[in-house]
């Protein structure tokens, strides 16, 4: 197992997709300070534009807080590219036949797809570490002073949602046969999910919450609102994780 | 002891019924030729042997242990070699060996000593560049070294002549015939050439089933029909001696086909009698490409 390990590492690093991932996250990590440190500057290069149509412009005061609205809109473009980014993990290997040999030389199912998922989630969870260090970074560096609340509880749901992601991409990864089809499971369950939310009662439940974290920092919402969405994505994520374990052993390579 | 043990084997996909079953016993060291042409099922049977495929029906079993579709146990005494084998082609070969070792669970000292021998005997042993520029005959030789790797009781090799030049595939047979010395070698093609040069006994499939098995020698006897080729120089000669003897056949080429040996004398005796002017008499050699021909004829 180690030793796949080792392979999952070297296929990471000598493809280049550690290093684009993490060039990708850093740029995304500085782009929310940066934005909002950009903003007041933006503004008054546009002021008498603005003006002329009749629109007063006043003093535009940037905090920490719009660094962090940043961090939770960007959320939806980083997690794209994360599932974007290993959605191949498995699929790429059942097409070019890889896995044949691995499980002819006697390396377990069961291993192959642990080491996978460790793969996966450890990918993301260093990615985000990234990406939300590199704007904390910031935001202490420029707002230093400023009070933030809550934020760990929201940073935590939104690490979680991109683990939901993933444990989806796997689960479906067991199944497919090319990446196509992981993406478009996915993005159904994601679609359904979206419709779902319209009914009051279940959205407290679904994934999207774990997106809210800047309400959270904002007293909008507050812990108690998350943990139905929390205990919901755990259970999903874990549940996906063992399908995936016991349907891969069957699968044709 | 019989290495590979396969009776009543069936498989469908979907309509199709590929194996119709198969019985197949493979004696300890021997170089077993599993011949049949495209599409008779060769492949699936190995997958079947490699728990790559689940079966319809029967049993296989590997140096005495059954064989279960998905996680079988069974492929630690295997080494195998796809048709076109496929490798992690940002490893080097010997990281790629290295990496075999593990996970078949050799030490690390004989990791390396064997990695390096196998290299060596498949002539990739100076290679340190990626997997990624390889040629095919280096990709089917680095193959065999990874299948040899674990020292296997049974080698199973899928067509892997198939794909090569003539200097691949003769880089791949010398591999082959070294490495009996260690294992059994269960050698599937539709190439006869290579099983007559490196084979011991063979079994033919055909219409899903094992229509003919043997060691070469035997399968070549119990086939052998000395047929006599007769070609004269006068094509009016040739029609006389077709007149004279009814049981003879003239090919599209105009040659004439004696089938029964008893018969000889006399015709050669017509022909001096009659001055008849002879490009060649030939006693017909048997091939196992005429045997294969004949068997797949029978079974259409």
């Amino acid at each position: 197992m180690k030793a796949f390990l080792r392979k999952e590492w070297l296929e990471m690093t000598r493809t280049g997709r550690l290093l684009i991932i993490g060039i990708l996250f850093f740029l995304f990590g500085v782009m929310n300070p940066a934005i909002a440190k950009l903003t007041p500057a933006l503004l008054e290069m546009m002021k008498d534009a603005v003006e002329q149509s009749g629109i007063t412009v006043g003093e535009v005061k940037v905090d920490a807080m719009a660094s962090w609205t940043q961090f939770y809109k960007n959320a939806s473009i980083v997690l794209i590219v994360i599932v974007l980014m290993l959605a191949g993990v498995l699929v790429n290997e059942y097409q070019k036949g890889t896995l044949v040999q691995v499980v002819t030389k006697g390396l377990s199912r069961r291993k192959i797809m642990l080491v996978k998922m460790i793969t996966v989630y450890g990918t993301w969870t260093a990615a985000y570490l990234v990406y939300f260090g590199v704007t904390f970074g910031y935001n202490a560096y420029f707002w230093g002073d400023e009070k933030v609340e809550h934020m760990f509880p929201g940073v935590f749901s939104l690490w979680l949602r991109g683990m939901l992601l993933l444990a989806l991409v796997l689960f479906f990864s067991a199944f497919a046969s090319n990446m196509g089809q992981v993406l478009m499971g996915v993005g159904l369950v994601t679609v359904v999910l979206f419709f779902l939310n319209y009914i009051p009662k279940l959205s407290k439940y679904l994934p999207f919450r774990l997106m809210d974290g800047i309400e959270l920092m904002g007293g909008r919402l507050e812990i108690k609102d998350f943990i139905p969405a929390i205990v919901a994505a755990c259970i999903s994520t874990v549940l996906c994780s063992i399908i995936s374990l016991v349907a891969f052993d069957k699968r044709n390579l | 002891m019989n290495v590979l043990e396969i009776s009543g084997l069936e498989k469908h996909f979907g309509e199709k019924q590929v194996l119709r079953g198969v019985e197949l016993q493979v004696p300890e060291k021997r170089v077993f030729g599993f011949v049949g042409r495209n599409g008779a099922g060769k492949t699936t049977t190995m997958k079947i042997t490699l728990g790559l495929l689940a079966r319809d029906a029967g049993e296989v079993k590997v140096c005495g242990e059954n064989v279960r579709y998905g996680d079988t146990k069974t492929n630690r005494f295997i080494g195998y070699l796809p048709d076109v084998p496929e490798y992690y082609t940002f490893m080097t070969p010997f990281e790629y060996l290295r990496f075999c070792g593990e996970i078949t669970g050799l030490d690390k000292a004989s990791i390396k000593s064997r990695s390096l021998d196998m290299l060596e005997l498949v002539g990739l042993g100076s290679e340190n560049r990626r997997i990624k520029g390889f040629s095919r005959g280096m990709k089917q030789r680095l193959g065999i070294a990874q299948a040899l790797l674990g020292k296997p009781k049974l080698l199973i090799c899928d067509e892997p002549t198939s794909a090569l030049d003539p200097m691949g595939r003769k880089e791949i047979l010398d591999v082959l015939v070294a490495a009996k010395e260690e294992t059994t070698i269960l050698f599937s093609t539709h190439v006869l050439s290579d099983v007559e040069r490196i084979c011991d006994e063979m079994a033919l499939l055909e219409g899903g089933k094992i229509v003919m098995r043997g060691t070469i020698d035997e399968i070549k006897q119990k086939r052998r029909k000395p047929a006599t080729e007769i070609r004269l120089e006068h094509k009016k000669d040739s029609e006389a001696l077709l007149r004279a003897f009814n049981l003879l056949r003239k090919t599209d080429h105009g040659d004439l086909i004696l089938e029964d040996p008893a018969l000889l004398p006399e015709l050669l005796r017509f022909i001096a009698d009659n001055g008849m002017e002879v490009v060649r008499i030939e006693k017909q050699e048997t091939t196992l490409e005429d045997i294969f021909l004949e068997a797949i004829h029978k079974q259409a």
